[in-house]
Formats: C-alpha cells, structure tokens, sequence
C-alpha cells in the first residue's frame, strides 16, 4: 500500500527530498548547463542560432564595454568596503557600551533601509541627489560650505552616488552583523585592559578588532560579492542604466541589456557566464578564508 | 579643575546620544522626503528643498496611481510573496528534513551540490531561464514567477540547520505511538521549527517584494508586473512621473516596515541567515 511508504525509513527521504530536487534540478542546475551551451553560439532572438565555438567568448575580453563594467564594479566594490565596514563597525562598538541609553531604537531606524526596495531607495535618492542648488543632498553639504554638485550628472560622481545609496542602505545590515559579533566578546578582557592602562582606541585595535575578525571578513565578502552584482540601482538612477559615459555601467546591467535591448542572447549568456565566474572565485576565497581556515588564535 | 570619572561618564553618554540622534535623522531623511514628495505636484518636488512640509500639498499623486496598474501591481506582489513562502517553504523545509533527520546514500554528496550552487549568481541562469519560461508558455505567468525560486538552497540549509538541533528522541517516541514519517514532519517537526520558517518566510517575502531583476525579466505586460517593476516604469524616458513614484514607493514601503516592527527578531534572524558559520 502507498501508505506504508510513509514508513519506511529508508524510502521517506528519498519521498521527501524529491520536491525540492525536482525543482533545483529544472530551475537551477539545468539552466547553467543550458547557459553554457547558449553561449557558445550567436542569436538573435529566440528564434535565431548559429554554432560559433568560443567566439563570444573572445569578444568578451575585448569588449571595451564589458571590459569597462568589471572596473567600474570593481570600484564600486572598493568604495562600499570603505564605507560600509568601518562606519558599522565603529556604530557597533558605540551602540555596544554602557553609553548608549536606547541603543535598539537607534539598531531598529539604522536597519530599517535595508528593508526598503532598491527600486524605492534609488527613486528616493533620485530625487535627494538632485544636482541644483536645491537638491537636499547638496543642502546639506551646503550647510558645511561644500558647492552643490552635479552628482548624478558627472561621471566621476555617478559611482560615488551610488556607493552613498548603498552605505545608507545597509549600513544597519552590517551593523546587525557586528553587534551579534561583539556580544561573543566578554567584558572582562575590556576591564582587564582598562586595569592594564589600556584607552578606548587602544581596547577597540587590540581587542574589539582581532576578536570580530572573522565576522569583519565575512562582511568583507559579502560586499565583495555583492559589488559585482550591481543592478538596480544603476537601473533605477539612470533610466535603463544608461549612465554618462557608461561611469556606472555593471556587468548585470550590461548583460540585460544585450539580452532585452539588443536580443543578443547568445553573446549575453556568455557575459552571464564570465560574470558567474568571477563571483563563484570570490565565492571560493571566501570559503578558503572563512571555511578552511583554521583558528590559531 | 580634573573633570571627576563620573562627569566624564556622562559627558560621553551624552555625546553618543547626541551623535546616533544625529545619525538616525540622516537615516530617517530619505524616508521622510518620500512621504513629504508624494504630496508635492512635481515641480515642487525638484524646486523647494528647505522648507520641511510641501507648501501647498496634493493628493494626486496617490489619486493617479490609481490610473496606472498601481493595484494590480500591489496584487501580483503578494501573490508572489504568498506563493513563494508557502511552497518554498514547503519544498525547503521538506528537504531540509530529511538531509537533517535521515540518512541516505549520495545525502552528502547532493547536499554539497546544492550548496555549491548557492554560490553562484543567478544571473548565470536568467536567459535560459527567460528562453525556458517563454517556450513552456509560463513566461508572464504567476507560475513561471515564483517555481524558479522555490527550490532555494539557503532557504533548505537554514531549516536544516535548525532541525539538526531537534531532538531524535522527540520522533522515536512518535514512532513508537505508531506516526508515520509524514506525520512526524507536519505535526511534530513543524510546528518546533517555527523560528527557522519564520525567518525563511521573511526571506523570501523581501525577495518577493523588493527584487527587480527578476520579475523584470518573468513579467513581460503592464498588469502582470511587480511593484518594483512598475515603479521603475514610473521613471520612463519620456515624463518621469515623480510625484506618483513617491506615493507608490510610499505605499510599497509601508506594510514591510510595519511587518518589521513587529516581528524583528524573525527580520534579523532570516537576513543573517547563514552568516556566523551557518
């Protein structure tokens, strides 16, 4: 009887572990396989395909546009890791101590942009980084004597603008991330430091930063992989992703548009592959580092 | 005069609070001025920043929205939403249960699989995605939306990893009144798990709401669209519609932060899912 199925142990895993395999299989693991194959050939539409070997693939290299995405996500990747580790962390260490009465109100109003669709943040600050005199960004930088700035105008500002929308955004995530960290850390190595003569900036380089080391890279490399990401944003900021002189173009925005403005799915399917390549060796330092590395401490 | 430890103490426990009041405003900004813009007329929007309420305030905006597929936008999101937590759930924490409580063979080497492939980007998999949906037919459907996504490895390594904490005896004892396995997982597993589903629900229910990428290229006619992608419409070439995209963000923006604050610990917990050595 199918009933008794249900109890046996040896066949109920296989029962219960063939939804989700059926899925992956058809949504996750073919279409890589299915990406490969498309990109070996050129297309135009979905209609259209020629067998052309690895030739995208060497037009990719030489593809000034593409070429020029990967920098500029890379830039995009250093700027978020300047911003985004240190502010949270020091916001951490402040949150954490005894000087800070009603610190979950202030974790609870720094968290919630991360909630927020990136599609409504760059709408928001769309209309924030208005480059006239009277775009509120500029107000404020106004207010500290700087001129107002054509930040979603010039190309040199474009991926800082970015890069400011991003540190808003998530900001509270990694703040989140270090405060869960420091709660690992007693308190007696700070009042056994301070007994020692330690000061505050010494407990914080000595202490506070070699014991969050790892969740520091963890952080570090959820940022790394999420530079190369970048989509939405540029999107949103610039109509389609057109931004001047193409500042801000990622390989994301790049490969959407091949594929939905140009049709070229082959040629895309092959920036969709080098992209996943790049990401899956971050990924992988990221296992070495965080996995396999072994605590000496 | 030496300024005593105690005035010093409170000396820096004003300046920190002073310092994240300050910093809370700056966050706060951005949501303040999309309220405030959803109720200028467009001019006012890019023209009159000092002043902190609009001077002479419409409600257009959010009167027009209606005139687009503002509504059904809304409906499809959570249609999304609802359909990808509940059978992503389901798949997930399924699976999740079995690699937790069973042993079988190849369980190893499938469950390496599947987290290898969580490494990789999804936009490895969206054109063949996009070819596969539209030459089933179920590209721009609810379906051809949310069974792509169901089959989620963090989603399946996150329950596992709280049910590996669920004691065996809890299930022998079922066993011996004579459950069967399914009945363990619906009516003892299940209901234990709740946190881990909980966090998992949330996950997946940002995703349904926030992500771009995605229903962009699943949702190919206006009223099949997501909030997030008809928002991004209200930002066309041709008249930008700001006023309406500050009412419709308003209002994408305001159930999430509600949610939010009251059950954050599920929030936080599904949004660090599978940090600090999982």
């Amino acid at each position: 009887m199918l009933k008794n199925l249900f109890y046996n142990k040896k066949v109920v895993p296989w029962i219960f572990i063939t939804p989700f395999l059926l899925f992956f299989t058809v949504f996750k693991v073919w279409p890589i396989v299915y990406s490969a194959y498309l990109s070996l050939h050129e297309m135009s539409g979905l209609n259209t395909s020629n067998f052309v070997g690895l030739q995208n693939y060497f037009e990719v290299f030489s593809d000034s546009d593409f070429l020029k995405a990967v920098w500029n996500n890379t830039k995009y990747m250093i700027g978020t890791m300047i911003t985004l580790i240190p502010i949270p962390l020091i916001f951490a260490v402040l949150l954490d101590s005894k000087h800070c009465k009603g610190k979950n109100i202030y974790k609870a109003i720094l968290f919630i942009p991360t909630l927020t669709s990136l599609v409504i943040a760059a709408a928001v600050f769309k209309i924030l980084l208005y480059e006239g005199e009277a775009g509120i960004i500029n107000t404020i930088i106004g207010l500290f004597g700087f001129s107002p700035q054509k930040w979603l105008i010039s190309p040199y500002l474009t991926i800082p603008s970015v890069i400011l929308i991003a540190t808003w955004r998530w900001t509270g995530m990694n703040l989140i991330y270090f405060t869960t960290g420091l709660t690992g850390i007693s308190q007696e190595l700070y009042e056994s430091a301070s007994i020692d003569g330690a000061n505050m900036l010494q407990r914080f380089f000595y202490i506070t930063v070699p014991l969050l080391k790892p969740i520091i890279i963890f952080v570090a490399t959820l940022n790394l992989i999420g530079g190369y990401k970048l989509f939405t944003e540029v999107f949103m900021l610039w109509d389609g992703g057109a931004s001047p002189g193409k500042s801000a173009l990622t390989m994301a925005v790049l490969l959407y548009r091949t594929a939905f403005s140009y049709f070229e799915l082959g040629y895309a399917s092959t920036i969709g592959f080098v992209m996943a390549l790049i990401i899956l060796i971050l990924s992988l330092i990221q296992l070495k580092i965080t996995g396999f590395f072994n605590e000496e401490e | 005069m030496s300024i005593k430890p105690k005035q010093l103490d409170r000396i820096k426990t004003a300046l920190v609070i002073v310092f994240f009041i300050f910093v809370s405003l700056l966050f706060i900004i951005p949501f303040y001025w999309m309220l405030v813009s959803s109720f200028k007329p467009t001019g006012e929007i890019f023209t009159d920043s000092l002043s902190l309420l609009p001077k002479n305030p419409i409600i257009s905006s959010y009167t027009n929205l209606l005139g687009t597929h503002f509504l059904r936008w809304y409906l499809n999101t959570m249609i999304f939403a609802v359909g990808y937590v509940i059978l992503g759930l389901f798949v997930c924490s399924l699976a999740g249960f079995a690699f937790a409580k069973y042993k079988f063979k190849f369980r190893n080497l499938i469950f390496i699989v599947i987290v290898a492939a969580q490494m990789l980007p999804i936009h490895m998999q969206l054109i063949p995605l996009f070819i596969m949906l539209t030459k089933s037919g179920i590209v721009n459907t609810y379906a051809g939306l949310i069974f792509p996504m169901i089959a989620n490895p963090l989603g399946l390594f996150f329950v596992r990893q709280y049910m590996l904490g669920i004691p065996d005896d809890l299930m022998n004892a079922a066993r011996v009144d004579g459950a069967s396995e399914w009945q363990i997982y619906y009516k003892i597993i299940l209901p234990i798990s709740k946190p881990a589903l909980g966090a998992m629900a949330i996950l997946f229910s940002l995703f349904a709401w926030n992500n771009l990428l995605w229903p962009l290229i699943v949702m190919r006619t206006e009223e099949m669209f997501t909030l997030s992608v008809g928002l991004s419409t209200l930002i066309g070439q041709y008249r930008p519609q700001y006023g309406m995209l500050m009412a419709g963000s308003t209002l994408a923006v305001l159930p999430i932060v509600l949610l939010f604050l009251k059950m954050q610990s599920y929030f936080i917990s599904g949004l660090t899912a599978g940090s600090i050595k999982g």
